[in-house]
């Protein structure tokens, strides 16, 4: 085989991973450039990037409104992922016995995961509107209460929130762990039974060793997409009242697209980043270990 | 030649070879420049049968896109109609108007901007078109601005168009803030409707008459942090009891922080936070637009609301059982208000930037500027004024009197922001006016720098 020949062949997985290569360069590789570019000088969405600033952007990581964002942010996310995995697991250990109507239960599971977050945030905000609430009006009728019930006041927007939050990733927990399920082998179920153990034992013997590393990658991947959450907060609250429900994903829009400060939004963004890629690193450190 | 090249003998040496590639090489390259200026190309001047250059505009037609932010089915029935006569008038232009509503106004206007798609002529808030006429996206009408239209418009509400020395909006609808009531329940309360609050002592002493009737809130409050509506509220209330603007045009700033305006301010907030113990449950849930369905369902009795809220109630302003009436007076005893206004503009990136002005001035005259205030607004040209002289629309002009134009700038929407933050908090009694106060000032020091 002649040199040249030989080359050729060399290059030969390039030519095939080239498209691939050129996807990447445009949906991830010229963002993230944008994206340090933009967060290093006064940009703004119009113009992008205008002029250097001495780092000026990164200075409001400090303010006293960024950490209070990157506050209730901590308490929404460990809540709703905490909320998500404990839902989750006892859904899918219960739609995975045998019982009547099991298939009907599965598909009524998956619907708030199936409906799309800006109709879900509305349709929320209006059940549990303080004046004309579904709920309000519900609980008034039956006489539980006498006066309305404010579900997204200063004190209880952001367990709200988090509720909803926990609705709607709950399904994809439950999806993944009852797939998770069918590999528990079922003669290592029917010799536990025979031996006598516990509910609680089985699981944490037998099933939680099984479902682990799918539960650890799924709780990963759903603590990601929960700090990235925006829609859903945004339509019911807006960030108020009192900033109470002001995440991190609230500041980015706010600072970009209200405060035309897209130097800053760029900025707090590289942090949301830093931490989704802290999370997947461990993801895939968890994957390569099992 | 390519042809050629490749009909020369095959027995060759490596220098033939190579000549050969690198004639190849140029050759393509010629052949792909040849297709790049072929395409880059103007396309031929058009020539009638005798041979004779046609004017292009003469005979071509010309579409100006057109945007009026807000409900599009409401604008429709509004504009549909005027677009028809326009286009009658003037048969090589046709207007394709298209719909933007309010709540992703901002971000698709910054899209827009960002690709140089802005539509011929649009309507927006001042705050986001001076923001684009910054960045060079917005052209300067004064050179358009005829004389006829200049005297027809009040001034201040001209002047609301203008920043940096250039006329960059025409402004076409606004609003002052008004209070709007419920006659029936005034009766009930044992209130003359005849004679609403005129002062803020009388407005507490309605509150706490009103207060008396079982299931309605004596006023309905909107305290949600959204694109400054309670602002405009504290803004509107401080000119009752500064007596003055609360926008300095020179400096671009709110007065708010001047030692003289301090005690006005702080009464101000101290006036919102006391209006608190009157309103309805969980008030910072409620945005303006839900406010004003209390008061037409009867849950609220009075409300500070814009022209807009005779949209929602017209039967009842119809028959009188709801009514309107400027904003109760503070320190000042002059009933005035802020006025907000929104208006018209062509962007730097029109391609008719002439044919845009014509159909803009087309919009500005009386009788189209008066089909579009059924959209809601006060009177914009004086040539409105004997239109609006029946009913509450004579309230509704009356209220331009002793009134201010909104402060405006740039860096509104951030202002507003920061402001209605401490806003809120000082509604929900977790600041006192004097601290919101001073959390105000100093984010507002802060963004001016």
């Amino acid at each position: 085989m002649n040199k040249s020949k030989k080359k050729l062949q060399n290059l030969t997985p390039y030519y095939y991973l080239a498209p691939t290569i050129i996807l990447f360069v445009f949906i991830l590789l010229i963002p993230l450039f944008n994206l340090f570019k933009y967060s290093l000088g006064e940009s703004n969405i119009i113009q992008g990037f205008v002029e250097w600033n001495n780092f000026e952007n990164f200075k409001y990581l400090l303010n006293p409104k960024f950490i209070e964002s990157m506050g209730v942010t901590l308490i929404y996310v460990i809540f709703g992922v905490l909320g998500i995995v404990f839902f989750g697991t006892i859904i899918s250990l219960t739609l995975d016995k045998p019982m009547f109507g099991r298939g009907f239960f599965r598909g009524i599971a998956i619907i708030p995961w199936v409906v799309p977050q800006a109709f879900a945030a509305s349709m929320w905000s209006w059940v549990l509107n303080a004046q004309f609430g579904f709920i309000n009006q519900l609980l008034m009728s039956l006489g539980i209460i006498e006066e309305n019930l404010s579900f997204l006041s200063q004190d209880s927007a952001l367990i709200t929130v988090i509720i909803v939050r926990i609705w709607q990733g709950t399904p994809f927990m439950i999806i993944s762990l009852l797939a998770a399920l069918q590999t528990v082998p079922e003669d290592i179920q029917e010799a536990a039974s025979l031996d006598g153990v516990t509910g609680l034992q089985r699981f944490r013997y037998i099933t939680f060793p099984f479902i682990k590393p799918v539960l650890v990658s799924t709780t990963l991947i759903v603590t990601a997409w929960t700090i990235q959450i925006f829609d859903a907060v945004y339509i019911m609250t807006a960030g108020g009242p009192a900033r109470s429900t002001h995440l991190i994903s609230l500041e980015i829009y706010m600072k970009a697209f209200q405060q035309d400060d897209l130097g800053t939004a760029s900025a707090i963004a590289l942090v949301v980043l830093l931490l989704v890629t802290i999370l997947s690193l461990y993801n895939m450190k968890e994957k390569r270990r099992e | 030649m390519l042809i050629m090249l490749s009909c020369v003998p095959v027995t060759k040496t490596i220098g033939e070879r190579k000549m050969k590639k690198i004639l190849s090489i140029v050759l393509s390259l010629c052949l792909i420049s040849i297709l790049f200026v072929a395409c880059g190309q103007d396309a031929p001047e058009s020539t009638d049968t005798s041979g004779t250059p046609t004017s292009q505009t003469d005979a071509e037609e010309i579409t100006l896109t057109f945007m009026r932010t807000g409900t599009p089915e409401i604008l429709h029935g509004i504009f549909d109609e005027l677009i028809v006569e326009y286009e009658t008038a003037n048969p090589n232009i046709k207007i394709d108007m298209q719909d933007l509503g309010w709540g992703d106004a901002e971000k698709t206007l910054q899209t827009m901007s960002a690709s140089q798609t802005l539509p011929d002529v649009m309507y927006h808030l001042p705050g986001t078109v001076f923001n684009l006429a910054d960045k060079g996206l917005i052209l300067d009408l004064a050179p358009y601005l005829d004389d006829e239209l200049k005297s027809d418009m009040f001034p201040s509400i001209l002047e609301a168009g203008q920043y940096a020395g250039a006329q960059y909006l025409i402004p076409c609808g606004g609003s002052t803030l008004m209070l709007w009531y419920n006659a029936d329940l005034f009766e009930q309360a044992g209130l003359d409707p005849d004679s609403p609050p005129k002062t803020w002592d009388e407005f507490f002493t309605a509150c706490d008459k009103l207060s008396a009737i079982d299931g309605v809130d004596p006023i309905g409050m909107y305290g949600k942090v959204a694109g400054g509506e309670i602002t405009f509220v504290m803004e509107s209330l401080f000119t009752t009891e500064y007596g003055g603007s609360a926008w300095d045009v020179e400096k671009g700033q709110y007065v708010y922080g001047n030692e003289d305006a301090k005690q006005a301010t702080i009464n101000t907030m101290q006036f919102m936070q006391d209006m608190t113990d009157y309103a309805q449950n969980s008030f910072v849930e409620y945005g303006r637009f839900d406010v004003r369905t209390l008061l037409r369902d009867e849950k609220v009795a009075m409300v500070f609301d814009l022209v807009n809220m005779a949209n929602v109630i017209p039967e009842q302003l119809e028959d009188g059982s709801m009514r309107v009436a400027t904003l109760p007076a503070g320190a000042s005893n002059v009933n005035s208000s802020a006025v907000n206004v929104g208006g018209w503009f062509i962007p730097t990136n029109s391609e008719h930037p002439d044919e845009a002005w014509d159909f803009l001035s087309f919009l500005m005259e009386t009788e189209s500027q008066l089909a579009h205030a059924t959209y809601g607004t006060v009177p914009m040209l004086q040539s409105e004024i004997p239109f609006s002289q029946e009913g509450y629309k004579k309230i509704v002009a009356s209220s331009l009197e002793n009134s201010y134009a909104e402060g405006i700038s740039p860096k509104s929407n951030e202002l507003w922001t920061a402001q209605a933050e401490y806003v809120q908090l000082l509604l929900l009694d977790e600041m006192t006016a004097a601290e919101a106060y001073d959390a105000i000032v100093a984010d507002h020091e802060a963004i001016y720098e």
